[in-house]
């Protein structure tokens, strides 16, 4: 296959996950960049709309963590424009796959949670659902019992903050919990 | 005789199973089933079952072998009668992930690439093969999507997933008359349709799949009697959806549309 055609389809690709005009002009002593020109509102608002998706999914992927933290979807936005996803071979949802990727950049240094237990929540939420899917092995040590903070998040207004009390997780299809 | 049905959605495993509704085809989008394919038996077992996939990204040179085995595997399970992709890119060579079809370039070598994967798809899945037209918010520069279309499935032998809604749409926001759209695309390769309900947003019609169908697509519908040996026609509804009652009966319409 053409190595010409290869190239030209990951800078397709790149010039349609992140802003268009941007990867145009880097583009633009070529030829075929002037084709694409007349399109460029079109490329804008078919880039926007790919974010708008992945953003969708990581929200239905952790309704809880964002309850608690409507803050982490903006921040995911950031990150995912700067950090595009690539291929996976997973039988978990895009959201979730996503959501795994994410966590340990969206909670190293983060400024928006201003909760202390929001962390641990989405990692509890990501783990039991990932493993509640893919029946895989996982496990979580949180410093209070978040399962009850998860819990609490399911409606009604905004729980408190658990007391501190170490746990340890172990998630597969179910979820079994003991104090540290 | 017309199968009419609906793609298969979670929330509808319930109903279906207890024959609340009776479909003649139900779509599965085969990555609702990865994680545990024994759970398409009940399914199967009740219904005539179509695959139809969205991650293939047949424009892409190779396809994935974890996904191809994957499917081969749900293939056997569900007894399908035929499985369908989409014309689009959904991944770079390198391993970028859209997340969502991109209309693919259509060139001479996307071409190749296309038949090259269509042939690898018939040769390991073993049962017939469709490719759908997307919905184009634009066309990549090259030759245009039906021709395009039209040597890829005569050189392939592979049938046309005609999705109408989505020539209606595209007509919408191009201003071109839906019916003049239509036979831009090889209509008489078509083999099963597929119909939805989309939505005017800020910068048009988008393909949203979360309405009932308009009349506008049910017409172009009508068309295609006599000019294509559809087999089956599948309502597609995605976002904010309904009882599996309301989707029976969209396939139940269109079936009255096409023996009207």
């Amino acid at each position: 296959m053409s190595a010409a055609y290869e190239e030209h389809l990951e800078w397709y690709t790149r010039l349609l996950l992140h802003a268009p005009s941007r990867a145009l002009l880097r583009k633009g002593q070529l030829p075929e960049a002037a084709e694409w020109l007349p399109m460029l509102d079109k490329l804008e608002e078919f880039a926007q709309s790919l974010i708008d998706k992945r953003v969708g999914e990581f929200r239905r992927a952790l309704p809880r963590s964002l309850r608690l933290c409507p803050g982490l979807a903006v921040d995911y936005r950031s990150w995912l424009a700067e950090n595009p996803a690539r291929e996976e071979a997973s039988v978990l949802p895009p959201g979730l796959v996503e959501a795994l990727r994410a966590g340990p950049a969206l909670w190293c240094g983060r400024s928006t949670s201003s909760s202390p237990a929001a962390a641990e929540l989405y990692r509890f939420e990501v783990l039991s659902q990932a493993s509640r899917i893919d029946g895989k092995e996982r496990f979580l040590r949180t410093e209070s019992p978040i399962h009850a903070l998860y819990e609490a998040l399911a409606e009604g207004p905004l729980p408190q903050e658990p007391e501190a009390a170490p746990h340890r997780y172990r998630f597969t299809t179910i979820v079994q919990w003991k104090p540290a | 005789m017309i199968r009419t049905g609906f793609g298969y959605r979670r929330p509808w495993y319930g109903p279906l199973i207890r024959g609340e509704v009776q479909p003649r085809v139900i779509e599965v989008v085969p990555d609702h089933f990865f994680a545990r394919p024994e759970a398409l038996r009940p399914l199967a077992d009740r219904f005539a079952i179509v695959l139809h996939d969205v991650g293939c990204s047949i424009a892409t040179p190779g396809l994935d072998p974890w996904r191809l085995q994957k499917l081969k595997e749900i293939v056997q399970i569900s007894g399908a009668l035929r499985f369908s992709d989409h014309l689009a890119l959904t991944r770079s060579p390198g391993g970028l992930a859209l997340g969502h079809l991109a209309p693919v370039p259509t060139t001479p070598v996307a071409l190749q690439t296309c038949c090259d994967n269509l042939r690898r798809l018939q040769d390991v899945l073993g049962i017939p093969i469709a490719v759908e037209n997307i919905f184009q918010s634009f066309d990549c520069p090259g030759m245009p999507v039906g021709d395009f279309l039209e040597v890829l499935l005569a050189t392939t032998g592979a049938g046309l997933l005609l999705d109408l809604t989505n020539i209606l749409l595209e007509a919408r926001n191009r201003l071109e008359d839906p019916e003049e759209r239509l036979k831009q695309f090889p209509v008489s390769r078509a083999v099963a349709v597929h119909l939805a309900g989309g939505h005017r947003g800020r910068r048009g019609w988008v393909d949203s799949h979360s309405r009932p169908v308009e009349v506008d697509s049910y017409k172009l519908l009508k068309l295609l009697r006599g000019r294509a040996a559809i087999s089956d026609i599948v309502i597609e509804w995605d976002e904010a959806l309904p009882d599996v009652q309301v989707i029976a009966a969209q396939a139940d319409e269109a079936r009255r549309w096409w023996e009207s």
